[in-house]
């Protein structure tokens, strides 16, 4: 039984490329979505892996890893890992506008989800969250509107509804899901001033067309030129995305080793992965990946 | 005047959007024939003006090329800012990550990348979405030097400096052992299609954000005198043969560029686990630090990044002075976050005292102390509230530091007196 429960936060800092295998549409490398929103998620197995893979790195120690991710598959002495990741589910998503460079944007449907989970691991939260018809959005920076109560992401416009219980929001979010060092201040600043939150619709068209694509090609070493045939498309999570996921921990099954508590679990994973940055997904080498980790609850 | 092709309502005054956005949606550069008012959906403008000998009303094409790239090239204070602090925040992260190498660079020739990206105007651009400024891609850093640690291996540069090709690294896959070298262990092995023998390389290149000098992107323009030849394309006035020769009609081409004297700052992760496996002399004493150094300057000087190298285009230095201030800035930070942490952690009293103190200090040191400065009345207002106070350990603390102010503060002798009562009273 899962005894303790947390919440993580990731916050992308580089692009994130969780792949989805290859692909039907024009992207050649899509991401992972969720079935029913189709917002971009990451697959807990996936963030397992890497935690588990990054787990000696971030300073834990090595032959805990059996004890808490489980053994390695094929192993002889089978026993069940002792941390359990589920989905990340996208929290917010930033949108490119036509001042301020960019917005944080989310939805109610998002919101309510990331209060559910919080709410489930422990952490009281009581957002009054609006709710914003199609075509419409609530934000509280007034730098971010154009002219008459417009709104412009892209080349889309919004009939502003200016909020001023937002910052409220914002602001727990913020405090909540960005690690407190100082060289995050600015975006921790941004979260709180330029959230906009928009209709569950409208937000899902962002989240599905504005992801960043990347073009690649492969110059080959002899000629110097690109190689032909070596041009593909990839699409990425952008940078400044934020998604959550739950987290639950359970006294380690390994029958052999002395026996972990949940409790001393859950500080484990406490202590690898607050306010750290991991890497998550694939094209690591190329600097894709990187997100920065908060737990809270737990 | 040209238009970008977006709905009405969005305006025509982008100012305070990213130069990736003006330069990808907002682009002004849709052209209008100036008599019938009818949008061409070309670059160019069609105008009418009287012309030639015969003062007679011609039409002339405009191109808007040229000027749509300029209103796109420019910073705004936004931008500027959301560019520093990117790098900030990287190189923050990095220098708390072990086994990191980070080196500054400035740029001494003009940088551009991402030309072969879709684009109305023929030539793209790399920029970043959601900031919209430009950077040059991990993947472009590793494959550049990938090829600087390839051709300092084959020797034809002299100096190996340490670089080899020799497969002298070996590791079991399946059944079969495979053989290596350095280049592999580092920046991974490729392998054709369907082949087994692929291996992630042990270092992780990051994003470069460039830290553009002055406000704006530079416009450039070059020129292909043999597009004739090229298209495969017969014209009347390139002499209607599509072989090379000197007398093709000029066609300009503008693209966008990050001005020389900008700042580049890499960020290379290595995977120490995996290379102590794979290889372990390597790993061993940062061996691959040195390496690495010496294929960063082997691509500084001989191969550039980003596009268009070959004509000098993405030649770098490096720059110790920015190594040393970044060094600096970032623990400049720490203190301070270190300071704020231990005030945080003191009681108001002792916060209290504290901030006089560091404040007393400060003054000091400027040689500002006088009877009016904030010393002294935030001195007046520690004695007055420490009068008030129960513990006699914070109260003796107080009575010290007022003390030691009181020697290097001149007074007024009657204040003096007051505030030597008020002390006495304090210590009793």
């Amino acid at each position: 039984m899962f005894e303790q429960q947390a919440a993580l936060f990731l916050y992308a800092v580089s692009p994130v490329h969780m792949g989805a295998g290859s692909a039907t549409g024009l992207i050649d490398n899509p991401i992972q979505r969720e079935r029913h929103t189709n917002h971009p998620s990451f697959a807990g197995s996936g963030i397992k892996g890497a935690i588990r893979h990054a787990f000696a790195q971030l300073g834990g120690e090595k032959d805990l890893i059996k004890r808490l991710f489980g053994p390695d598959s094929g192993s002889d002495e089978l026993h069940a890992g002792a941390v359990s990741f589920g989905d990340a589910q996208l929290l917010a998503f930033p949108i490119r506008s036509l001042k301020q460079g960019y917005v944080y944007a989310s939805c109610p449907q998002a919101l309510a989800r990331a209060q559910r989970l919080l709410n489930l691991v422990g952490v009281k939260t009581q957002w009054t969250i609006p709710l914003p018809e199609e075509g419409h959005c609530r934000l509280a920076n007034p730098a971010l509107m154009s002219g008459d109560n417009k709104l412009h992401l892209e080349a889309f416009e919004y009939q502003v509804h200016v909020d001023p219980v937002l910052p409220e929001l914002s602001s727990a979010l913020a405090g909540l899901a960005l690690p407190d060092q100082p060289e995050y201040g600015f975006f921790r600043e941004k979260l709180k001033t330029d959230l906009v939150l928009l209709s569950d619709t409208d937000f899902a068209y962002f989240s599905e067309n504005a992801t960043l694509v990347e073009p690649h090609v492969r110059i080959n070493e002899k000629t110097g030129t690109a190689d032909d045939g070596g041009l593909f498309y990839t699409e990425n999570l952008p940078p400044e995305s934020l998604l959550i996921a739950p987290l639950m921990a359970s006294q380690s099954r390994s029958g052999k080793e002395d026996k972990l508590e949940a409790v001393d679990v859950m500080m484990k994973m406490h202590n690898i992965l607050d306010g750290r940055l991991l890497q998550m997904g694939g094209d690591a080498t190329t600097g894709r990946g990187l997100v920065l980790a908060k737990l809270v609850g737990g | 005047m040209p238009m970008a092709a977006l709905p009405k309502y969005l305006g025509d005054d982008f100012a305070q959007a990213s130069p990736g956005l003006r330069f990808g949606m907002y682009l002004p550069v849709w052209g209008k024939d100036n008599k019938t008012g009818e949008t061409l959906w070309t670059s160019h403008d069609l105008n009418y003006r009287e012309a030639g000998r015969d003062r007679q009303v011609r039409q002339f094409k405009d191109e808007n090329k040229t000027q749509a790239l300029n209103q796109s090239a420019r910073l705004n204070a936004n931008d500027r800012q959301l560019m520093e602090k990117l790098a900030q925040r990287q190189a923050a992260a990095a220098s708390v990550l072990p086994q990191m190498l980070s080196l500054q660079a400035r740029s001494i020739a003009p940088f551009t990348t991402g030309l072969g990206n879709e684009h109305p105007l023929e030539n793209g651009f790399a920029f970043l979405n959601p900031y919209g400024l430009p950077y040059l891609p991990g993947s472009g850093v590793k494959g550049v030097l990938r090829q600087a640690a390839r051709e300092l291996a084959s020797g034809d540069w002299g100096d190996e400096r340490g670089w080899n090709q020799q497969p002298s690294y070996t590791l079991k896959m399946g059944k079969e052992p495979v053989h290596f070298s350095m280049i592999d262990a580092l920046f991974g092995k490729e392998c054709s299609m369907g082949g087994k023998e692929q291996m992630r390389g042990a270092l992780s290149f990051w994003d470069v954000i460039p830290q553009i000098k002055g406000d704006r992107l530079e416009v450039e323009v070059m020129t292909a005198h043999q597009s004739h030849y090229y298209q495969k394309k017969r014209d009347d006035r390139a002499g209607n043969s599509d072989s090379p020769h000197e007398s093709g009609q000029p066609n300009p081409i503008n693209f966008l560029s990050v001005p020389p004297g900008s700042g580049f700052a890499f960020h290379v992760q290595c995977h120490q686990a995996l290379l102590a496996r794979i290889a372990p002399d390597l790993a061993e004493a940062d061996r691959w630090q040195g390496l690495l150094q010496a294929a960063f300057e082997h691509a500084f000087d001989w191969l550039g990044f980003g596009a268009k190298t070959a004509v000098g285009y993405g030649s770098l230095q490096r720059d110790a002075q920015a190594e040393a201030a970044m060094k600096q800035a970032f623990e400049q930070i720490q203190a301070q976050a270190q300071a704020q942490a231990e005030l945080d952690k003191l009681s108001d009293e002792q916060r209290q005292i504290k901030e006089l103190e560091q404040l007393f200090l400060a003054t000091k040191d400027k040689g500002g102390l006088d009877a009016g400065c904030p010393v002294a009345t935030q001195r007046l207002k520690l004695l007055d509230d420490a009068l008030g106070w129960e513990s006699p350990e914070y109260r003796q603390q107080a009575a010290d530091l007022l003390r030691r102010i009181a020697k290097d503060l001149p007074w007024a002798k009657k204040r003096k007196q007051e505030a030597s009562d008020k002390l006495a009273r304090l210590m009793a």
